[in-house]
C-alpha cells in the first residue's frame, strides 16, 4: 500500500509511532498530485515548499517529544474560498485572482493546529456557484473515476483530490450540496455538518444562512476526526453555536443499529432518479436492516416540492448582497473609468464570470420591492414549515436515507439547458441545507463501469455525532472507498455508456 | 404570485447590481430571470398563514463582544491590497451623480 | 414662539441619529475615536468588508440602545434582529448597511417637552441600532462633491454604532422640533448614551415635514437633511413652511422628496432624484445572531438607569426649594447639577448656592469658555465661599473677585482671600473708626436728623451705613460698621 492511500487516522498513528515520517507522507501526496494534476486540474495553488517545511517541523517536534495533534502529519487541501494567510485565495474568480488574505480562516487554523498540513488550494465553481467545477478561472476539474466526467461541485477540486489520493482529507464548503454532491460524483465520503457546528469565519461567503465548512475523506472515521477538530465555538462567528460538542470519534464505537429507526425516502415519482442510484439506496436500507435497524419508508412532501425553489430564492438573494463588496475600491480587481459608476460596472462586469453575474442580477431582482413580497418573503416562511416537517420526522426516526444526487456524474460540457431538470439535481441536498441538518454522503461502491454509487444519510440538527456513528456502521458493510487512479485511455474512447 | 421582468426591469436590476449587460445579451438575461421567477413562484403556493419567518434556533445563546478596543496589527496591508490609494485615503473616480 | 405663521397645520416628525458612547465599533473591535485621526487607521478586516469576515455585535452598544429606549419609556424587546440595507456607495464597504429594520430593540415610547401651550408629549415610534458609514473627502477648493475630479475615502467612521430615535409626527412647529431635539440630547447625555454634539456629527437630525390640507388630511411629506445645529433645525423647518405655503398658495404641488439645508444661504434644496430614489432591498442579516435579551437583563438595565432629567428636576425643586427657572438651568447639564449638589452637600445653603452656581459659575465658564467638568473651583471651595458670604464675613462683591481668582489662578479659597487683599487691607478697629468719623463729620445734616431721633424708619442710618461700605470698598465687615456707627453717633 502506498503512503498516499492511507487515511488520516492511519497517517497520524503511523507518524506518531515513527513508522514513517510526516515528510515521507507529504512527499508521497505531493508526488501523487504532480503525477495526476495535468489530468485532473483539481488545484489552483499548490504549496509544495510550505507543506514540506510544515511536515519537517512536525517530524522534529515528534523527535523532541512534543505533544502531537490528532491529525499530525496528515496533508489536506482546502477549497480556494477558504482564506489562507499569505496564500492567494481566488474563489476561482478573476475579481480575486491576485488577492492574498492576511489571515487564516478559523477552519484552516484549527486544522493546522491539529497537525494537519495544508498542501494546496483546490478548484471550485466561481464563488462556489455551480455543481460541476467547470466554471473556474483555471478551467474544469475532471472526475478521477472517469476523466470524461465532471467531479461535481462546487467543491469538485477537493472531492477529486481526495478520491485521487492527493490527500486523505480535504475541506469544502457546502451551501446546497456543494460537498455532498461532489463526494457522491467522486465516490468518497463527505459530510455537511449541522448549521452552527463549524465556524464560517474566513470562508468567502455565498449564502450566509446556508454555508457550512464540510470535510471530505475516504472514511467516515476521518470525517469524524476532522469534525472533532473543526467543530468548536468561535468568538469570530456568532452563528457558530457556543455549546459544548460531544466527542465525535466516540460515536464510531457504535457496533450495530439495534434499536435505531431509519427512514428511507420513498416519495419518488417516476424518472426522478437513475436506476443504479435507486439500487444503491435500496442496498443501503438493506445494510441498515442487517445491522439491526428498523427501516421504514418516509416521505418529505414539503421539502421535495418546495425545497429547490426556496433554496434558489434564498441563496441567490444572499449572493447578490454578499458579492456587492467587490467594488474595486479596497481589494481585488479594479478597472478604472471616468466616473465611479463606470468603474463599478467596468470592474464587476469584466471580473465576475457570466454565471456569477447572472446570479447576482437574479438575486437583486428577488429582493426588489414587489418581487420580495412574492418570493423572498414567502421563502422565509416555507423554510420554517420545512423545518417543522423535519422536526416531526425526527420524533419518529434517528436518521433517514435518501439519494445525494438523482443522477450519475455527467459528461463535461453537458450543460443542462432545461432549468426544471437542472434544479432537480439539487432536490435531495438543498432541503437538508435549508433545515440546517447534518448530511453525509456515503459511498456505496462502484458500478460495473467503475462509476461511483452513494447515498445520503441525514440526521437531526446537532445530532452530528450519532449520524457519524450510523454512517460508520453502514460503511463497515458497504466498504470503504479506495483511491481512484484515472484511466487516461478512457478519455480517448468514443461513446460508451453515458449513464 | 408569479411575476416576470421585461427588458427595462432587467436593465434596472443590472444597474442596481452595478453590472453591465450588453444590448445583445439583454433578452437572454431577461429569459433567464423569468425562468427562475416562473419556477420559484412555487414558494407562494404553500399556505403559510401564521408561520413565522425562518431564523436559526441555537442551543446556546450567542455571547456579545465586550467593548474592548483591539488594534489590527497590519494596517499597511490594506493599502498594499487597494487598487488606488492617495496618501492615507482610498481613491475613487468622480462620483458623477453629484455633478 | 415661532416666527412663521401657517394657516395649514404643520406636521413634523424627526429621525435623530445618536453616535453611541462606546470605545469600539458596532461590529468590530476598532476604536470609535475618529475625529482628528489619520485617515484609515481605525480599520480592520471586518469594517473594511474583507472577504470571509463576519460582524460581531458590541455588547455595550446593545446596552446603550436599551438604555436610551428605557429613558424614552419604550418597551425593550426580548428579541430584535438586523437587516441589510443594500446600496452601492464608496463610504459603505460591504455595499450594505447593517441596521435594525424590522424588529428594533425598543418600541413605542415618548418624551415630554415644553410645547407652546405647556407640557406636550411627543411619541417615539422606536429606537434602533445601526452602523455608520465612512467619510468621503472631495479634493475641491470648497470641499464639496460638485466639481471633484475624484474623491477619497476614509473608513475610520465606518461601523461606528448609532442609535436612531424615530418620533411619531407629533410636532407642530419648528420651535417644538428644536425643543424635542434639545430634550432628546439632554436625555442621551444624562444616560451617557451619546455626547450629542451636533457640530461634530454625533447627533444628526433628519426632519419630515408636511402641511395638512384644508380637509385635515395629511399633505405630501418632504424630508430635510443636513442640519448641523439646533438653530438650523428651526431655520430649515421655518424656511420649508414658508416655501410649501407659497407653493400651495399659488396652486402648486408639493413633491415628495429629500431636500438639503444650506445653512449659509438659508435655503433647502432638492437632492437629485438619482441619489434618493432607491430601493434598498432590505432583507434579514443572517451573519448575525439575533439580539436576545432576557427579562432579567432588561430588569437589570432598568435598575441601573441613572437619574433622568425630569426626575432630577422634581427632586431639586422638592429638596432644595428652588424655583422652576432655577431648576431648569441647574439641571440642563447633569454635570452642572452634580456640581451644584456637591456644593450644597459641602454645607452651602441651597438657595444661595443655586444663585452662585447659576449666575457666577456660569458667568466664569462663559467668560473662560470652559466646561463645568474642568472647572477649577471645587464644590467644597465654592461652598466655603458661599458660607462666608452667608455669614457676612465677605461681601458678595469681594466673593465674586475671589471666585474669579480661584477659577482663573487655580488657588485655594484661603489663598484667594489672601490674594484679593480682602484680609490684609481689611478695614477694622481704629482705621474703620477713623473712616466712620470722617463720614459722620462730612454728613453733619444727616447725623443731626439721626441724633435728634427723627430717623424713625432707619433710612438715614442705612444711608450712612452704605456710604461707609462704599468708602471702604467693601472691605469692612457690615456688622462691625453698624456697631461702630451706632457708637459714634452715641446711640
Amino acid at each position: 500500500m502506498e503512503l498516499y492511500e492511507l487515511t488520516a487516522r492511519e497517517i497520524a498513528d503511523g507518524v506518531k509511532a515513527k513508522k514513517f515520517s510526516a515528510e515521507d507522507v507529504t512527499r508521497a501526496c505531493l508526488g501523487r498530485l504532480s503525477s495526476l494534476e495535468t489530468d485532473l486540474n483539481a488545484c489552483i495553488t499548490v504549496m509544495e515548499d510550505s507543506a514540506v517545511a510544515k511536515a519537517r517541523a512536525i517530524d522534529s517536534g515528534l523527535a523532541r517529544g512534543d505533544e502531537m495533534g490528532p491529525l499530525a502529519g496528515a496533508p489536506y487541501i482546502a477549497k480556494d474560498n477558504f482564506c489562507s494567510r499569505g496564500v492567494r485565495t481566488t474563489c476561482s474568480s478573476r475579481i480575486l485572482e491576485n488577492w492574498t488574505p492576511t489571515y487564516d480562516a478559523s477552519a484552516i487554523s484549527y486544522m493546522n493546529d491539529a497537525g494537519a498540513i495544508l498542501m494546496a488550494k483546490s478548484n471550485l465553481d466561481e464563488f462556489a456557484m455551480g455543481s460541476s467545477t467547470e466554471n473556474s478561472i483555471i478551467g474544469p476539474t475532471k472526475n478521477p473515476r472517469d476523466l470524461r466526467r465532471v467531479p461535481g461541485g462546487s467543491s469538485g477540486g477537493s472531492a477529486a483530490a481526495v478520491a485521487a489520493g492527493y490527500c486523505p482529507v480535504a475541506l469544502g464548503s457546502d451551501t446546497g450540496g456543494s460537498v455532498r454532491q461532489p463526494a457522491a460524483f467522486c465516490g468518497i465520503q463527505g459530510m455537511k455538518p449541522s448549521y452552527g457546528e463549524v465556524s464560517r469565519y474566513g470562508i468567502v461567503a455565498y449564502a450566509s444562512s446556508l454555508d457550512q465548512v464540510s470535510p471530505l475523506a475516504r472514511s467516515v472515521e476521518d470525517l469524524a476526526m476532522a469534525l472533532e477538530v473543526l467543530a468548536r465555538p468561535d468568538p469570530r462567528d456568532t452563528t457558530c453555536d457556543a455549546y459544548d460538542r460531544p466527542k465525535f470519534t466516540d460515536a464510531l464505537l457504535l457496533q450495530d443499529l439495534k434499536g435505531k429507526r431509519i427512514g428511507v425516502f420513498a416519495g419518488f415519482e417516476a424518472e426522478m432518479m437513475d436506476a443504479e442510484l435507486y439500487g444503491a439506496l435500496t442496498s443501503a436500507a438493506d445494510h441498515c436492516k442487517s445491522a439491526g435497524a428498523v427501516v421504514e419508508p418516509i416521505d418529505l412532501p414539503i421539502a421535495v416540492k418546495y425545497g429547490v425553489a426556496t433554496y434558489y430564492v434564498t441563496a441567490l438573494a444572499d449572493a447578490s448582497s454578499q458579492l456587492a463588496c467587490y467594488d474595486g475600491i479596497r481589494y481585488g480587481a479594479h478597472i478604472d473609468g471616468p466616473t465611479l459608476a463606470d468603474m463599478y460596472a467596468n470592474t464587476r462586469t469584466a471580473s465576475f464570470g457570466e454565471e456569477v453575474r447572472r446570479r447576482i442580477i437574479l438575486g437583486t431582482a428577488l429582493l426588489t420591492e414587489g418581487y420580495y413580497q412574492n418570493y423572498y418573503g414567502p421563502a422565509l416562511k416555507v423554510r420554517t414549515k420545512m423545518s417543522a416537517e423535519f422536526d416531526e420526522l425526527f420524533s419518529r426516526f434517528d436518521a433517514y436515507l435518501l439519494p445525494t444526487s438523482p443522477s450519475m456524474p455527467y459528461m463535461l460540457g453537458m450543460k443542462e439547458e432545461d432549468p426544471t431538470r437542472m434544479y432537480l439535481g439539487d432536490v435531495f441536498t438543498v432541503p437538508i441545507s435549508l433545515g440546517g441538518l447534518p448530511g453525509i454522503n456515503i459511498s456505496m461502491g462502484l458500478t460495473a463501469d467503475g462509476l461511483p454509487l452513494s447515498v445520503q444519510l441525514v440526521g437531526q440538527r446537532y445530532d452530528d455525532a450519532r449520524l457519524l456513528g450510523i454512517a460508520s456502521v453502514i460503511e463497515r458493510i458497504a466498504g470503504r472507498p479506495g483511491v481512484a487512479t484515472p484511466d487516461r485511455d478512457k478519455t480517448l474512447r468514443r461513446g460508451g455508456n453515458g449513464a | 404570485m408569479k411575476m416576470s421582468v421585461d427588458r427595462e426591469i432587467t436593465l434596472r436590476m443590472a444597474r442596481a447590481a452595478q453590472i453591465r449587460v450588453a444590448p445583445e445579451d439583454v433578452d437572454h438575461m431577461m429569459d433567464s430571470i423569468n425562468d427562475i421567477l416562473s419556477f420559484c413562484a412555487l414558494v407562494g403556493d404553500l399556505d403559510c398563514t401564521g408561520t413565522p419567518d425562518f431564523t436559526w434556533r441555537m442551543k446556546k445563546r450567542p455571547s456579545r463582544r465586550p467593548d474592548r478596543e483591539m488594534d489590527w496589527e497590519d494596517r499597511e496591508s490594506f493599502k498594499e491590497r487597494a487598487p488606488a490609494i492617495e496618501g492615507d485615503f482610498f481613491r475613487v473616480p468622480r462620483i458623477s451623480s453629484g455633478v | 414662539m415661532s416666527s412663521v405663521e401657517s394657516e395649514r397645520p404643520i406636521v413634523i416628525g424627526l429621525e435623530v441619529h445618536l453616535q453611541l458612547n462606546t470605545s469600539t465599533k458596532l461590529f468590530c473591535p476598532c476604536s470609535t475615536d475618529y475625529i482628528g485621526r489619520t485617515p484609515n487607521t481605525n480599520i480592520c478586516p471586518i469594517c473594511l468588508a474583507v472577504p470571509g469576515t463576519l460582524p460581531i455585535i458590541n455588547d455595550r452598544a446593545v446596552a446603550l440602545g436599551a438604555r436610551m429606549g428605557i429613558g424614552l419609556h419604550c418597551a425593550i424587546q426580548n428579541y430584535s434582529n438586523f437587516h441589510r440595507k443594500n446600496y452601492f456607495y464608496p463610504d459603505l464597504p460591504k455595499a450594505y448597511q447593517i441596521t435594525q429594520y424590522e424588529l428594533p430593540i425598543a418600541v413605542r415610547g415618548y418624551i415630554d417637552i415644553e410645547g407652546e401651550g405647556g407640557l406636550k408629549r411627543i411619541r417615539v415610534h422606536h429606537v434602533h441600532l445601526e452602523e455608520d458609514a465612512g467619510k468621503l473627502v472631495h479634493p475641491t477648493t470648497d470641499g464639496r462633491l460638485t466639481g471633484a475630479a475624484y474623491s477619497l475615502v476614509d473608513y475610520n467612521r465606518g461601523g461606528v454604532p448609532l442609535s436612531e430615535v424615530v418620533s411619531e409626527p407629533d410636532m407642530s412647529s419648528p420651535a417644538e422640533a428644536k425643543e424635542y431635539v434639545s430634550r432628546l440630547r439632554q436625555l442621551a447625555r444624562y444616560l451617557d448614551v451619546s455626547d450629542g454634539e451636533m457640530e461634530s456629527g454625533s447627533l444628526r437630525v433628519d426632519a419630515n415635514i408636511s402641511l395638512s390640507n384644508a380637509d385635515g388630511s395629511l399633505g405630501t411629506r418632504v424630508e430635510i437633511k443636513n442640519m448641523n445645529s439646533l438653530k438650523s433645525i428651526e431655520r430649515a423647518l421655518e424656511y420649508e413652511i414658508v416655501r410649501q405655503n407659497k407653493t400651495l398658495g399659488s396652486g402648486g404641488r408639493i413633491v415628495q422628496e429629500t431636500r438639503l439645508w444650506d445653512d449659509s444661504e438659508g435655503v433647502t434644496r432638492s437632492m437629485r432624484n438619482k441619489e434618493t430614489a432607491s430601493d434598498y432591498r432590505y432583507y434579514p442579516e443572517m451573519d448575525l445572531a439575533p439580539i436576545v435579551l432576557t427579562d432579567e437583563e432588561i430588569e437589570r438595565f432598568e435598575k441601573n438607569m441613572p437619574e433622568l432629567p425630569w426626575e432630577k428636576r422634581d427632586r431639586f425643586s422638592r429638596e432644595f426649594g428652588l424655583s422652576k427657572d432655577e431648576v431648569t438651568i441647574l439641571t440642563e447639564q447633569k454635570e452642572l447639577a452634580a456640581y451644584y449638589e456637591s456644593v450644597v452637600n459641602a454645607g452651602a445653603p441651597s438657595g444661595r448656592a443655586a444663585n452662585w452656581v447659576r449666575m457666577e459659575v456660569l458667568r466664569v465658564l462663559n467668560e473662560t469658555g470652559g466646561s463645568i467638568t474642568d472647572f477649577g473651583v471645587s464644590p467644597a471651595a465654592l461652598a466655603g465661599l458661599v458660607r462666608k458670604i452667608e455669614n457676612k464675613e465677605l461681601s458678595s462683591t469681594v466673593g465674586k473677585d475671589i471666585l474669579d481668582l480661584m477659577a482663573r489662578e487655580g488657588c485655594s479659597l484661603e489663598d484667594a482671600i489672601e490674594c484679593s487683599g480682602a484680609a490684609a487691607s481689611r478695614l477694622t478697629g481704629d482705621s474703620l473708626r477713623a473712616l466712620i468719623s470722617s463720614v459722620v463729620e462730612a454728613n453733619a445734616d444727616v447725623t443731626g436728623i439721626i441724633k435728634s431721633g427723627q430717623d424713625k424708619k432707619g433710612g438715614k442710618m442705612k444711608f450712612l451705613h452704605g456710604l461707609v461700605m462704599k468708602e471702604s470698598r467693601g472691605q469692612a465687615d457690615p456688622k462691625e460698621v453698624s456697631e461702630v456707627l451706632s457708637k459714634e453717633l452715641g446711640l
